[in-house]
């Protein structure tokens, strides 16, 4: 994506240009319901705007939120001051604040834009880059689980939601299919996305061996697993692991409520794995995310997995 | 480097400018800064009042009345940094001052010493508050979460970004233009202030691009006051997020201010209420403020903790 399209759906949002998952998907509800639902602060202009002004805002919003959720943080950054800042910057030039600064910003932009195509050519040959890979399929994964929220919720967008999620699905398609493509030696994927998209995650081999690992084998998938260093136990990612890790740490679900700003009791539950008693997907996710990184365990590894348990679940239960 | 001029205005009467620009004034005092006040309230300054000097020696009426300089109307508050320009207090006519006579004070500002002048507004949106606003580096603008409040607020920003316009174009050679489009605003599709500020983008070449360019220096900081209840302190945000997509401005939500009920008993006191003890947490939560504006950072939604998602 290119500097202009993340500058342009960075502003839609109104987040700063390296705001994290967690600032990105509290805009996007704010403004969601802020400009669906209104509010005090939309009442005064509400009769000189059209409801299609509205709807216009509102799916630009959709847009923007999608597309950048979809990024993982370090490839959606912009090394570039929002417009706001560079005014100030302007003036205070002087005081050379930002002068050692701006030559590594230019560079670093540069470095974005010739990227383009996906972070993975960075990847030194002999690591497998297994987090850009996962990220590249958690996308429509995401949509999915997100859109259902919304049926479930909200409603309005129903019609609307499924529809995205199926061009998103497409667009990821040419995406996986152009790095295939520019990528020979590494040919992780396999694009047979066009069934269920969650059934991809389970394509890329070093997935499938943490996910069907045996005891013996676990061994082996340390060694392979250099991101995530500190990460404790590779393979099923469930309530209990939380549990167990957070006990070791000695941290009480109140601590870990108060650092995390997650009700304690959805802590518990997603503990216990109550998954009827949880919030839908895309909140459940981020809650997960936000655990994990808590307790020092890989955020992406343990999401992926707990969010499949929570799947096999919702198919069960249907 | 020139002094750096904060103003602010907007809301209406009774939303805490005086108070917010006090309390700023203070904090920044506080922390070493050389502080001017201005209290461009034309009608119905108060600031001296607030900050408890019982006989102004001087005030704007004798820079407009007597051409006294601005310099020699600067007065000390006791404070430590932050000296004072009382309002025009002696006048019965505080429309009466003329329009060079504001350009003359304009000037003025600029060239006081220190490192802020903060100027407090007052209500009402008159060609001299208007002005006023425009020629701030920070355009601050405070209000109370109710809709009457938040209503007066953007009437006064249509205003402020009319004159601006009016004032761009007539730069421009194309005097009146602006009241013209907007007369015919029916034939133009034209039908809040930003499609009128875009009807003037898209025109002719330079003129275009050198009010785009205008425009996009602009920045609203918006602070909240008086807030009761956590919701609340969303506004904020979604009052910059409207005008961002309504007016088509910048802004930042600068930080909120919680009601404090107890305030009123200590404001009849001799000493300014806030260098008591007893006003200790609304100074937090103006310092907090201040350093936004300082900073031009804001309160973000991330940081506002709310209950249950959705």
């Amino acid at each position: 994506m290119s500097n202009n399209d993340l500058e342009k759906y960075y502003k839609v949002l109104e987040v700063d240009y390296d705001a994290s998952d967690k600032e990105i998907i509290r805009a996007y509800n704010h403004l969601k319901h802020l400009y669906t639902s209104g509010s005090m602060a939309t009442e005064p202009i509400d009769n000189e705007w059209d409801e299609t002004d509205k709807q216009d805002i509102l799916q630009k919003v959709q847009e923007a939120y999608e597309k950048l959720i979809s990024l993982a943080p370090e490839d959606r950054k912009i090394e570039k001051v929002p417009v706001e800042e560079e005014i100030v910057e302007e003036e205070i030039r002087e005081e050379d604040i930002i002068e050692e600064d701006t030559d590594e910003e230019v560079m670093d932009e540069e470095e974005i834009v010739e990227e383009e195509p996906g972070p993975v050519e960075a990847e030194p040959a002999g690591q497998p880059p297994v987090v850009e890979e996962y990220r590249h399929h958690e996308v429509p994964e995401v949509h999915i689980e997100f859109d259902d929220d919304v049926d479930a919720g909200a409603g309005p967008h129903h019609e609307e939601a499924n529809q995205l999620s199926g061009i998103l699905t497409e667009e990821e398609e040419e995406e996986v299919e152009e790095e295939e493509e520019e990528e020979e030696e590494e040919p992780i994927l396999e694009p047979e996305s066009e069934e269920l998209v969650t059934e991809d995650v389970e394509e890329p081999e070093e997935v499938e061996d943490s996910v069907e690992a045996e005891e013996a084998e676990e061994a082996e998938v340390v060694e392979e697993d250099t991101l995530a260093e500190e990460f404790i136990e590779p393979g099923p990612v469930s309530g209990n692991t939380f549990r167990e890790v957070r006990e070791t740490r000695e941290l009480s679900i109140q601590e870990l409520s108060d650092s995390t700003q997650i009700p304690a009791e959805i802590l518990e539950f997603i503990e216990r794995e109550e998954f009827e008693r949880l919030p839908d997907a895309g909140y459940l996710r981020w809650n997960v995310t936000t655990y994990a990184k808590t307790l020092s365990l890989d955020p992406k590894e343990c999401a992926d997995e707990y969010m499949k348990r929570y799947r096999e679940w919702k198919k069960s239960s249907k | 480097m020139s002094v750096e001029i904060w103003a602010i205005g907007g809301g209406k009467g009774g939303s805490g400018k005086s108070f917010l620009t006090s309390g700023l004034a203070m904090y920044l005092a506080g922390i070493g800064k050389k502080v001017t006040l201005i209290d461009a309230d034309l009608g119905g300054a108060n600031l001296h009042t607030i900050l408890k000097i019982k006989k102004p020696q001087h005030s704007l009426t004798d820079f407009f009345e007597q051409k006294v300089p601005l310099s020699d109307i600067i007065e000390e508050t006791g404070i430590p940094n932050l000296k004072l320009v009382t309002g025009d207090i002696r006048t019965l006519m505080p429309d009466s001052v003329k329009y060079s006579q504001r350009l003359k004070l304009y000037r003025h500002i600029k060239c006081i010493s220190g490192d802020y002048v903060l100027i407090d507004l007052g209500a009402g949106s008159s060609l001299n508050t208007l002005d006023t606003f425009l020629l701030a580096d920070k355009m601050i603008t405070i209000t109370l979460p109710e809709i009457t409040s938040i209503d007066n607020l953007y009437h006064f920003l249509k205003k402020v970004l009319f004159r601006k316009l009016n004032d761009f174009l007539a730069d421009h050679q194309l005097k009146d233009a602006a009241k013209d489009a907007w007369k015919n605003r029916e034939a133009d599709n034209i039908k809040t202030i930003k499609h009128l500020i875009d009807h003037f983008k898209n025109i002719s070449g330079e003129v275009g691009r050198l009010l785009e360019k205008e425009f996009s220096r602009l920045n609203i900081h918006v602070v909240i006051n008086q807030i009761r209840q956590n919701p609340h302190m969303e506004t904020g945000a979604s009052i910059r997020s409207v005008i961002i997509k309504y007016f088509g401005i910048h802004a930042f939500y600068g930080g909120c201010i919680k009601f404090h009920d107890s305030l009123w008993k200590y404001v009849d006191q001799p000493e300014p209420f806030l260098k008591m003890d007893a006003s200790k947490p609304i100074m937090e939560e103006i310092a907090a403020i201040a350093q936004n504006l300082m900073q031009n950072r804001q309160l973000k939604l991330s940081d506002i903790s709310h209950e249950v998602q959705l």
